[in-house]
């Protein structure tokens, strides 16, 4: 027991005395959180109203797509970014290996499918009598997307909330394909993994609170907005 | 099967498959905390596998940490042994008095690795001159400034040639492993001090070359202590002294012919 007070209390010194080296990392990850939520969520939203709403070719797929992109790894997310970026590969000449840019792109892998999952499941969970009433409005396809999407809005708060849980939580992509260069791609998960590797656990306490109060702000945030919880 | 049944017979798996594989009664297990470049590259698993064979009731644990942190954990008794590469501080270690035993059981050496073109114009300069030149030039450098025995050896030298690096806009610091600052060093084509077996394996990916340095105030010396108090102290004692017998300087020679092929950490 006394050695898990001697780390709360090392952690809680750390976050009193915090300077900008703590602060830039909370910074880039919620920059890097919330730019790849931003834009998982526009590229998800659209395509989850488009699998829930839509008869065309290819839609199973798609489906199957964002099945395993609800799952798939993030590590090895990482790993093919890496491959893609690194000096030498194909990707090698656009010099995003080890920087933000790079983390943004791993993170909207993963956070794309979340959001189009999640927004599909809840235009689909409406029920038949809303789609019936949906279909005798004879819109164009991109209004009645529009329409649906509308009306399972606290599913796109969900899907806002479960991607920004998925990135701002995840720590292999970012880690292999970032490199947690300190001051350049360090962000709170990697900090963590860091600091605890080093034995320095009350400084990876201190950047878990932080990252724990990032993460349930967000979350009942987007509840308020979204008009319920879970 | 219901999904209940499924549960309870995954968990019921993974707690047999838990339990065997965990720790035999009868078996003593070691803690060896060494430096992270043994544990990376594989040597210090192949040296430990061999003395396992000699000795089934021993156990070895092996963990990679930085130098400054191996004998950090050590003295807060959550290490039975340490393999490091920080003079300095293993004699400040030894001088307390927590060291039951302490000898010096290999040695490697450093080089510094960069772009090929710039890394032809420092041969066969000394460390400290290639220092102070690339410092001149504010060429770009990745430090791993973790506190390893390899950032050690990596600030004596700036010392020594008068620079203070820290905070440079050309000197990267990482605050991590080799592995890593490796690639950041290959991939931003930057000059970097690394072990010399960790450069071997990673030497087709990084692209980075061998600046052919002068060969003075680059070496890597180990050395193993076995820490007063441990409550293994015996079976720590043993490989110590076993790391620097004739049998395991053996051990040390056979790992590394098969893994590099020649003597990188000399026994």
């Amino acid at each position: 027991m006394e050695f898990l007070w001697e780390v709360l209390a090392d952690a809680v010194e750390v976050l009193s005395r915090a300077g900008p080296e703590l602060w830039m990392v909370v910074a880039l990850t919620l920059a890097v959180s919330a730019a790849s939520t931003g834009i998982g969520v526009l590229l998800g939203v659209p395509l989850g109203a488009a699998l829930a709403l839509g008869r065309f070719r290819g839609r199973g797929v798609l489906r199957l797509a964002v099945s395993v992109g609800m799952g798939f790894p993030p590590v090895l997310a990482g790993l093919l970014l890496l491959l893609a970026f690194w000096r030498s590969g194909p990707l090698g000449g656009l010099g995003l290996i080890f920087t933000p840019t790079a983390m943004v792109i791993a993170q909207v892998i993963l956070a794309t499918p979340v959001a189009a999952g999640v927004v599909s499941g809840s235009i689909r969970g409406l029920g038949m009598v809303p789609m019936e009433q949906l279909a005798a409005l004879r819109l164009g396809r991109v209004a009645r997307g529009l329409v649906a999407v509308r009306e399972a809005r606290a599913g796109v708060a969900t899907a806002v909330a479960a991607s920004f849980g998925r990135v701002v939580a995840e720590v292999g992509a970012v880690l292999v394909v970032g490199g947690n260069i300190l001051g350049e791609t360090r962000v709170l998960t990697t900090l963590i993994v860091e600091e605890s590797r080093q034995a320095r656990f009350g400084a990876a306490v201190a950047a878990g609170a932080v990252l724990l109060v990032i993460a349930l702000g967000v979350n009942i945030a987007v509840g308020r907005l979204g008009g319920d919880g879970p | 099967m219901g999904s209940r049944s499924w549960l309870t017979a995954v968990l019921a798996a993974g707690l047999a498959v838990g339990v065997l594989t965990g720790c035999s009664p009868d078996e003593t297990r070691v803690t060896v905390v060494a430096g992270t470049t043994l544990v990376d590259g594989g040597l210090l698993q192949r040296v430990s596998d061999d003395y396992e064979a000699r000795r089934p009731d021993v156990r070895l644990s092996v963990v990679g940490a930085p130098s400054a942190r191996a004998l950090a954990l050590a003295e807060a008794g959550s290490a039975d042994v340490t393999i490091t590469h920080d003079p300095s501080l293993e004699e400040i270690f030894i001088s307390e008095g927590r060291a039951e035993l302490a000898a010096e059981v290999f040695s490697s050496r450093f080089i510094l690795a960069g772009p090929r073109r710039e890394s032809g114009e420092l041969r066969g300069l000394s460390a400290v001159e290639a220092f102070g030149r690339i410092a001149g030039q504010g060429h770009l450098f990745v430090s791993r400034a973790d506190g390893s025995g390899t950032h050690q050896v990596e600030r004596e030298i700036w010392d020594r040639a008068g620079v203070d690096p820290t905070g440079m806009q050309w000197y990267v610091e990482t605050r991590q492993g080799m592995g890593l600052t490796l690639q950041v060093a290959s991939q931003r084509e930057a000059f970097v001090l690394v072990e010399l077996s960790v450069f071997l394996i990673a030497e087709e990916t990084t692209g980075l070359v061998d600046a052919a340095l002068a060969p003075a105030g680059l070496e890597n010396p180990y050395r193993a202590i076995a820490v007063r108090g441990s409550p293994v102290a015996d079976e720590s004692l043993a490989f110590v002294e076993w790391l620097g017998s004739e049998s395991g300087r053996e051990a040390v020679g056979r790992a590394n012919l098969e893994l590099y092929g020649g003597q990188i950490f000399e026994p």
